[in-house]
């Protein structure tokens, strides 16, 4: 059943590939390294002292950020007062602090929302807003910045150009600050595919479909290789979603932070986390070909033991294949 | 209420740039869609000082009409705006002539969102992809850009526009596609009555609908003859501004709500339970209190809604029978 549902999805992404003129892709330059590092920091709840606890994953990383201007992108997609979709805004917090801390001259939160326009109601129900005012931080609307055409280095997509915002092109640091979360068209949704929420709604719309069109996967790799600027992943696990993620699925405590600065590489020890094998999910097999290491005898873990805290996420449905042996 | 129309007014002269235009947010550059909406919002409340800026925006738009009809996004993205309705809008409602809209209507009509072929179609029923969304995929709307699918918001923008051009723009097709759009929206439409971006159900499990595009979709199906249906959405939208609610959600409702005034009286003398032209009120008397203690929205599109709402707007969105 799955086999052949697998090559009827198959036959229609070739076609619809074929369809839309995909250019022809040469093989992406191999930017792994040889070896990536991921720490684990294990939290239990939002009410630790998160700034410290950042603080200190972050020191495992050394990021030069003294002086440096940081753009943190947390994931506000939408807002359920009874769900898991979000980063905490504790979490947000406490990343804003630790990089204050570790002397960045600014630390700006920025975030497109996908599916809410109403930016508003997102900061003030979410709690978020709140936060940033106490904090003192600026906020960017990513989905009404200001933009600049960007030239995709890889070709996963027919998307070719993307307009993408000046406040994450112009980031000395750029943060990806996901949640660990089940994703019912992408397997599983992190650091990678947080950078959806950087392309602008003014252009694209909400949701961003223009990404659904071209290929999610696809989309998400050829975003994630666009971008230069040195970067961070702090994904928050101390609540993730199982199930029918991004919205609708179950809150899942999981009570791990994932840091790390190979995308790649934090994204597929999330996947195992989450009892998912990295490989069955194609952004992750794309990735791992040449942008960042997924295979996990080339990434160190550091921190907390991943067998500790190694769950089994309910999957969504279609991604049973994907299921952790 | 007057104190708060008078400080948004204000807030929105300061936003307008020497030419006319306005930007989402300050510092910003200038894009058809705030400019568009903020020149119908002057419209709609003109201190005497604003009137030339009125104009102004409206040139800001004219002079930047591309010559398919569209209107782009801003001066650095050239490419057409699904904002195209919303300067077709305040074209019409500024008196800007018949020319530029009929260009609008044409371009309108002519825009689409991707649908799959007959092929992919026949490949989703056997894959399970098309039970997985509950969409009728052959439905023509709007999209947001042109490799987009149709969603909510564009459609309901474009349905508001074409219905208001249709007298004195009148254009072959429009019709078809004011009564296709139509469709969409109510295919699209959350269960228990409402909108979000465009998803009823994914995977079999129902999404909420969201107020601010519950109220647009409102505003573009004024007059369906679907009574009880958008009766639903009504109240799905009046259960959807709570005490989260924001400026624009409270503006957006508060201008649905009056410009449904006439059918919820019509149901109510049948009998049946419908929001009362007061609740207008009521949400307008919300958007000035909280106007009055956080001063405008920051979103020129929040604010320009704002002042639609409190400051008689409503006829500007009011679309012919």
């Amino acid at each position: 059943m799955i086999r052949r549902r697998e090559l009827l999805l198959g036959g229609l992404a070739a076609g619809a590939a074929a369809a839309c003129g995909r250019r022809r892709a040469e093989p992406p330059p191999d930017r792994r390294r040889a070896r990536s590092r991921v720490a684990l920091l294990g939290a239990s709840s939002y009410d630790a002292d998160l700034a410290d606890l950042l603080r200190r994953g972050l020191a495992l990383f050394a990021p030069e950020v003294r002086g440096r201007r940081v753009v943190l992108k947390p994931n506000y997609v939408e807002f359920d007062p009874e769900g898991a979709i979000n980063t905490h805004p504790r979490m947000v917090e406490g990343a804003v602090l630790a990089f204050l801390r570790l002397g960045a001259a600014e630390v700006i939160v920025a975030e497109g929302a996908g599916h809410r326009r109403d930016t508003e109601y997102l900061l003030g129900a979410s709690g978020l807003g709140a936060v940033l005012r106490e904090r003192r931080v600026r906020f960017v609307d990513l989905n009404l910045d200001r933009v600049e055409p960007v030239a995709l280095p890889t070709a996963f997509t027919s998307l070719g150009r993307l307009w993408l915002p000046r406040t994450v092109l112009d980031a000395d640091l750029f943060v990806s600050m996901p949640k660990l979360k089940m994703h019912h068209w992408a397997g599983v949704t992190l650091s990678m595919k947080n950078l959806f929420g950087i392309v602008p709604g003014a252009i694209y719309g909400w949701p961003k479909n223009v990404l659904h069109q071209a290929g999610i996967p696809g989309s998400i790799v050829d975003i994630n290789a666009a971008l230069g600027m040195p970067r961070l992943a702090i994904v928050d696990g101390i609540v993730g979603m199982e199930g029918n993620g991004p919205i609708q699925g179950e809150p899942r405590a999981a009570g791990v932070v994932v840091i790390g600065d190979d995308f790649p590489a934090v994204d597929a020890t999330c996947a195992r986390l989450m009892g998912v094998a990295p490989e069955r999910i194609e952004q992750l097999r794309l990735a791992g070909g040449f942008l960042g290491n997924t295979a996990e005898e080339r990434i160190e873990v550091l921190g907390e033991s991943p067998s500790r805290l190694r769950q089994r996420f309910a999957l969504p449905p279609g991604f049973e294949q994907a299921r952790l042996g | 209420m007057s104190s708060a129309l008078a400080e948004l007014a204000h807030a929105l002269a300061g936003r307008r740039a020497p030419d006319g235009g306005f930007a989402a947010l300050p510092d910003g550059p200038a894009d058809t869609e705030s400019t568009a909406l903020a020149a119908l919002a002057t419209q709609a409340a003109p201190p005497a000082s604003a009137l030339g800026g009125a104009r102004a925006s409206l040139d800001w738009l004219l002079v930047r009409q591309r010559p398919d009809g569209a209107f782009p996004h801003t001066d650095a993205v050239p490419e057409p705006s699904w904002a195209t309705a919303w300067a077709a809008l305040a074209l019409a409602r500024g008196e800007a002539g018949a020319e530029p809209l009929v260009r609008a209507a044409h371009w309108l009509v002519a825009r689409e969102g991707r649908r799959p072929g007959l092929v992919a179609r026949a490949l989703g029923r056997l894959t399970g992809q098309h039970a997985r969304l509950e969409q009728d995929r052959t439905l023509r709307g709007w999209p947001w850009h042109a490799a987009a699918a149709s969603w909510v918001e564009p459609t309901a923008a474009a349905l508001l526009a074409l219905r208001t051009l249709a007298g004195e723009a009148p254009v072959s097709g429009a019709r078809e596609r004011i009564a296709e759009g139509e469709r969409l929206l109510w295919d699209r439409a959350c269960v228990g009555g409402g909108w979000n971006y465009g998803n009823r159900r994914v995977l079999g499990e129902a999404l909420a609908p969201f107020p601010d595009t519950t109220a647009l979709a409102l505003l573009a199906l004024q007059g369906s003859a679907r009574a009880e249906a958008l009766a639903e959405s009504r109240a799905a939208l009046a259960a959807l501004l709570d005490e989260r609610a924001s400026s624009l959600a409270l503006a957006l409702g508060a201008l649905a709500f009056e410009l449904h005034a006439g059918e919820a009286e019509a149901l109510r003398s049948q009998g049946a339970e419908a929001p009362r032209s007061r609740d207008a009120e009521a949400l307008r008397a919300r958007l000035a209190a909280r106007i009055e203690a956080a001063g405008p929205p920051a979103e020129t599109r929040s604010l320009a809604f704002t002042l639609l709402a409190l400051g008689g707007g409503a006829r500007l969105l009011e679309v012919p029978a």
